[in-house]
């Protein structure tokens, strides 16, 4: 903000140099004036000024015309490269991939939501163990026991005795291979919800960063 | 074949679902504006076609996500100017290893040269060398792009006052420098 003393004047020569360094807002062009006329040094300084303005007036900076293609070729190889991997999900060979070409872009939204979540790796995981789940469920039941009692074990022997007091209470209820089955699958909604939240943290960190170092002055 | 001229808007929403064309309408269009904030805040032609061609495959890459809260213009700012900021933050740890220099500007004075013919561009260019990066980018989008302070400080995301406070040292570094290369 522009100083100005008590009559609203730009009185002297601080004040008129925070009203060049503010802009020269058009509001007090008129008492600026006053005082360059009467100040050799802040005339100068307007002169000076001046020339910035016409120097900051110069036409835009023309890229090089090669630079569209290059952008677009680059577009190209990407969708190309998404295309490929939409036609070869389910094959267990990898596909080797530029380094520029390991984010579709735009691509993947042109797809179904029900394409790209069939071929998204973590969905087609949780597909299969869904499967077995339910196709295998009484010969998983004892997997289950025994997973679980081992994690009890552990739990008790890493935590102190009060918190193993109240996992006993839960253990009587272990042996039934029903519950240990329904407490996984309660873990799945869990399991999915933290997969997207870290998506979304990822996806967001993916952006390049602005080092504090040049954003401070 | 000539294409149908299309708005922003029209060519992201089809850029976002695929469309090439669509986005080489927005290439066409904003290359110039992603190079020179580039350039003035690297100084350098090669680093900020490089820089540019970067922030522009990372725009179609992010387009999906792009919710046209602000102008396509303003998001491609915000994508060149963090590239260049980091660009800038490599060239001088670089240049720091390879020389214990630690005046990155001087890398850049060969581009500067691309900037305009005119004697005052060039000489205001070798003056803004002097500048900090955010100050060029702020004193580019502000004069060469004619963007108001509030678009500035969404493009770079600051404040607004931070903005103003940036354009106005910007202007009194500049024209003490000025000031100083008249005398000399």
């Amino acid at each position: 903000m522009t100083e100005r003393d008590a009559t609203g004047r730009i009185s002297d020569c601080a004040a008129f140099e925070a009203w060049l360094d503010d802009g020269r807002p058009a509001g007090d062009e008129r008492m600026a004036r006053a005082h360059a006329a009467e100040c050799a040094r802040c005339a100068a300084q307007w002169r000076v000024t001046l020339e910035l303005d016409l120097a900051l007036e110069a036409p835009p900076v023309t890229a090089p015309a090669s630079l569209t293609e290059r952008v677009m070729a680059r577009v190209a190889a990407m969708r190309a490269a998404a295309r490929a991997d939409v036609a070869t999900i389910g094959s267990p060979v990898a596909r080797p991939r530029a380094a520029d070409t390991s984010f579709s872009g735009p691509a993947a939204p042109a797809l179904a939501w029900w394409v790209r979540a069939a071929a998204d790796p973590a969905v087609a995981l949780a597909m299969v163990l869904a499967a077995l789940v339910l196709w295998r469920a009484p010969s998983l039941i004892p997997v289950a026991q025994a997973v679980g009692g081992w994690a009890m074990a552990a739990w008790r022997a890493a935590f102190p005795p009060t918190l193993a007091l109240s996992l006993a209470t839960l253990e009587r209820w272990m042996p039934h291979g029903v519950v240990a089955l329904a407490l996984a699958l309660a873990l799945m909604p869990a399991l999915a919800w933290g997969s997207w939240r870290l998506y979304l943290w990822a996806e967001r960190t993916g952006l390049p960063s602005v080092p504090p170092s040049l954003t401070q002055h | 074949m000539s294409r149908p001229y299309l708005e922003d808007r029209e060519c992201v929403e089809r850029a976002k679902h695929g469309d090439q064309r669509a986005f080489r309408q927005l290439v066409e269009r904003h290359r110039d504006r992603a190079y020179g904030l580039a350039l003035r805040i690297l100084r350098s032609a090669a680093e900020a076609e490089d820089v540019a061609q970067e922030a522009l495959v990372r725009a179609w890459q992010a387009l999906p996500g792009f919710r046209g809260e602000s102008g396509f213009s303003t998001w491609l700012y915000r994508i060149v100017a963090h590239q260049s900021f980091d660009r800038l933050e490599q060239l001088k740890r670089r240049h720091q290893r390879e020389t214990g220099v630690e005046q990155v500007a001087e890398l850049a004075a060969p581009g500067a040269q691309h900037v305009d013919s005119s004697a005052l561009a060039r000489r205001l260019e070798r003056l803004m060398a002097a500048l900090s990066p955010v100050q060029r980018a702020a004193l580019t989008l502000y004069y060469w792009e004619d963007r108001s302070v509030e678009e500035v400080a969404e493009a770079l995301e600051l404040p607004e006052n931070t903005v103003k406070t940036h354009l106005s040292r910007a202007r009194a570094e500049l024209r003490e420098a000025w000031q100083r290369t008249d005398r000399d």
